[in-house]
């Protein structure tokens, strides 16, 4: 493993990752061969089922052996063996540069993570860093030979910009006919309407995973006295007297942008984990691939 | 000091700058600038606050703080604030003073040498304070609360005439009725628009005065302190035989009062009035606001009947107006009478029967000629003289009967009068209080007697000069056989 690897990866976490990779579960419809099952049953070799026959069933599907046995017209279900694509979304904005250590770190760890998982299962696996829409979008990596070259492109993410998840997230959509896992890595501190960006993935049958980075300072805010607070991406001003009532009013929006995200999770049947970034990555990764809601 | 009022109340409105004032804080902040990751949230969490509170937080800060108590320092002074005693212009006072006996209890403030200021000094004070603060053009009356309410000086603006009846008032030893003081004041001022009583009292009254519902302001001004005071409120010196000793005894009962709040020892003596001879005393120990009766005796002599007795509790309090009471003796238990004739075993018989009669009289005779040598006589005794006038007669009253005509005692007798009629007799006088002349005739005069027929038997009653005349007879009329008229003096005494 070169340098940014095991700047990203170090063993202990790889050997985790190596655990976890196959219990790494992608519900999404995708077309290819892979070693996922994919939703979407189709017409790979592997028999799965029988069921009755319904108007409009293919008639070539017909399994007229048990028919012949039973009277009864049944069809013959494949599970689909379909390669699919793991996109992940990494914000890139410079809201990520705060915390310590830095929530862009901790997003790029996670983002190397899920493409390892990908990649080690010989699925595909691409990064696509967002900015204020779409800043950065490479090409899927296939398979463990791709690793390197994922993992070159993760390190090269850096934190500026402005954000707009929304945009990002549907000009990803557009280019992605084909669903599978899309990981959105974010700090989610945007206006934008995000979460109908994501419930428009979750329509096109990509199977969602929200990982909601989060800094210490921003859970619990040590100020005291008045404040011009500067956005680190938009230089906007705002005027804040930090008292009790203000630091109350700031924690329920916070906790009120987690709810929404859990709510969302929930609805999309996705996976939602949030992260702080003094924790350690390898159970978050362990919650992701438990497609955990948090 | 009195309450404090505002003259120019509209300078108030100056605090009205305290509003602008504090949105220049509110305004006027300082803010440290900070990046944060994004304001997204803050922005949200501000909306959330201003939906709550239109305004930030006020923080309490020095120069606000100074600030503001200058302004409002301003505006007060701009009020110009005043104690009563100064604002007094466009009305009509009324100053009552109570001059009741507990205004002369002593303060603790020194006054003139060395002398301690009583309750009605400071009341004084107050008052004259007041008239000195009367703007011209303002009329004040002053009342006298002493038993009885008294106007001292009418609605007056002679400033120098007010306080000249306030300095003369001196306190009474009475109890004060401040009631009907305020309800004279009321009445005086009811028909002003802008008027005013102002009561200056030490408080205590017998009767507390009903200052609600009057149609004037009363205000009350008290003076001095609660003080401790021991006094006696009630005495009654009586005489009578000690039942042991059967001897007579003049006792004095007296009712001392400890209406302080902490218990008092106290000395309650009597003396005569004029010497320091103690003639009784007695220790007590006084329990707060509680009566304790005392009982002080002494066997009398002859000579002491009728003398002032000084009854004093001690150690003197601030209050020694009822610190000191004072009695007389009362006569014995039988009154000497001296029944005095030409000849002693001649004397009216009918006369020596009726004195004899009264079983409180110890009569005793002497002839006129040995009246003058008799030493012994006491003061009190009362000598019936009969049928003679000698000049020098010793003891108390007089009461000459069937003088001789011509002079006697400095009256001259005239000659007798038969069947005198009785136009008036005097009766006020104590000695007159209980009889009754109507219907009573003089039918006949014999000599050395007056014979009685009906219910009693008149005669002309005349008094030296300078003595009232108790009976008047109509001298036309009146007439004596023998030795004349019948009077009753008291030469000299």
């Amino acid at each position: 493993m070169s340098g940014t690897q095991s700047a990203l990866l170090d063993p202990d976490f790889v050997r985790e990752l190596e655990v976890l990779r196959r219990r790494l579960e992608i519900r999404a419809r995708a077309g290819g061969a892979g070693e996922h099952s994919a939703r979407r049953r189709g017409g790979s070799a592997e028999f799965q089922e029988h069921r009755p026959y319904a108007p409009g069933d293919d008639l070539r599907r017909i399994d007229w052996a048990a028919y012949a046995r039973t009277g009864e017209p049944v069809l013959k279900v494949f599970r689909s063996e379909e390669e699919v694509v793991a996109r992940v979304v990494c914000d890139g904005s410079a809201s990520m540069r705060f915390g310590e250590p830095p929530k862009i770190d901790v997003a790029r760890r996670i983002s190397a993570a899920i493409g390892y998982l990908a990649l080690a299962k010989s699925e595909r696996a691409q990064l696509i860093v967002a900015g204020e829409g779409l800043t950065t979008h490479n090409l899927p990596q296939r398979g463990r030979s791709g690793l390197p070259g994922f993992l070159r492109q993760v390190d090269a993410i850096e934190a500026e910009g402005g954000t707009d998840l929304a945009k990002a997230i549907d000009a990803v959509l557009r280019r992605s006919p084909r669903p599978g896992l899309l990981a959105v890595v974010s700090d989610f501190l945007d206006g934008g309407d995000v979460l109908a960006a994501m419930g428009r993935g979750a329509m096109a049958g990509h199977d969602l995973v929200l990982v909601h980075v989060v800094a210490h300072d921003e859970l619990d805010p040590k100020f005291d006295g008045d404040f011009a607070l500067e956005d680190a991406e938009t230089g906007a001003i705002v005027e804040v007297t930090m008292d009790a009532s203000a630091l109350e009013a700031y924690a329920l929006r916070l906790m009120g942008l987690s709810e929404e995200l859990r709510a969302f999770a929930k609805k999309h049947r996705a996976c939602y984990v949030r992260v702080r970034t003094d924790e350690p990555l390898e159970p978050v990764v362990r919650r992701i691939v438990s497609r955990e809601v948090d | 000091m009195g309450k404090l009022e505002l003259l120019l109340p509209k300078g108030l409105w100056l605090l009205a700058l305290l509003v602008p004032l504090i949105i220049l804080y509110i305004l006027k902040v300082k803010r440290k600038r900070l990046v944060v990751p994004s304001t997204w949230l803050w922005v949200s969490a501000k909306r959330d606050l201003l939906a709550k509170a239109p305004f930030r937080k006020l923080l309490a800060q020095l120069s606000l703080i100074l600030q503001a108590l200058a302004l409002i320092l301003l505006a007060l002074a701009f009020s110009r604030p005043s104690t009563k005693g100064s604002d007094l212009s466009g009305t009509r006072l009324a100053i009552v003073i109570d001059v009741s006996a507990s205004m002369g209890a002593a303060t603790n403030e020194e006054g003139e040498a060395g002398r301690m200021k009583t309750r009605l000094d400071k009341a004084k004070s107050s008052a004259l304070d007041l008239v000195k603060g009367l703007t011209p053009g303002t009329e004040a009356m002053v009342v006298e609360a002493g038993r009885d309410a008294r106007i001292a000086t009418p609605l007056d603006r002679d400033t120098r005439r007010i306080s000249a009846a306030i300095e003369g008032m001196t306190p009474q030893d009475v109890e004060g009725d401040l009631g009907t003081a305020v309800a004279l004041s009321v009445d005086r001022l009811k028909t002003f628009d802008a008027a005013r009583v102002i009561v200056l009292t030490d408080g205590y009254f017998a009767k507390p005065p009903s200052l609600e519902g009057v149609s004037v302001p009363v205000e009350v001004l008290t003076v001095g302190d609660p003080i401790d005071n021991v006094a006696i409120v009630r005495t009654d010196v009586r005489s009578g035989a000690d039942p042991k000793t059967k001897q007579e005894e003049v006792q004095a009962f007296l009712l001392v009062v400890n209406y302080g709040a902490a218990p008092r020892e106290a000395y309650v003596t009597m003396r005569f009035d004029g010497s320091d001879d103690v003639l009784a005393s007695r220790r007590l120990m006084l329990p707060p606001s509680e009566k304790v009766p005392v009982v002080l005796s002494f066997r009398p002599t002859p000579g002491d009947y009728g003398r002032g007795l000084v009854l004093d509790v001690s150690p003197h309090d601030a209050m020694p107006v009822d610190d000191v009471a004072f009695a007389r003796v009362p006569a014995g238990d039988r009154l000497p009478v001296l029944l005095a004739a030409p000849d002693k075993d001649k004397a009216s018989g009918w006369l020596e029967r009726a004195l004899a009669s009264d079983p409180g009289v110890a009569l005793s005779r002497v002839s006129v000629q040995d009246l003058a040598a008799q030493k012994d006589i006491d003061p009190g005794a009362l000598v019936v003289i009969d049928g003679a006038c000698p000049s020098d007669i010793p003891g108390g009253d007089v009461v000459v009967v069937h003088p001789p005509e011509g002079d006697c005692l400095g009256v001259k007798v005239g000659p007798a009068s038969d069947k005198p009629m009785i136009t008036s007799w005097e009766t006020g006088d104590a000695r007159m209080r209980f009889l009754t002349l109507d219907g009573v005739a003089i039918a006949l005069v014999t000599s050395g007697e007056v014979e009685v027929e009906g219910a009693a038997t008149g005669a002309r009653a005349t008094l030296i000069p300078g003595c009232a005349v108790l009976v008047t007879p109509d001298e036309g009329s009146l007439r004596a056989s023998g030795s004349g008229d019948l009077f009753v003096a008291t030469p000299g005494r």
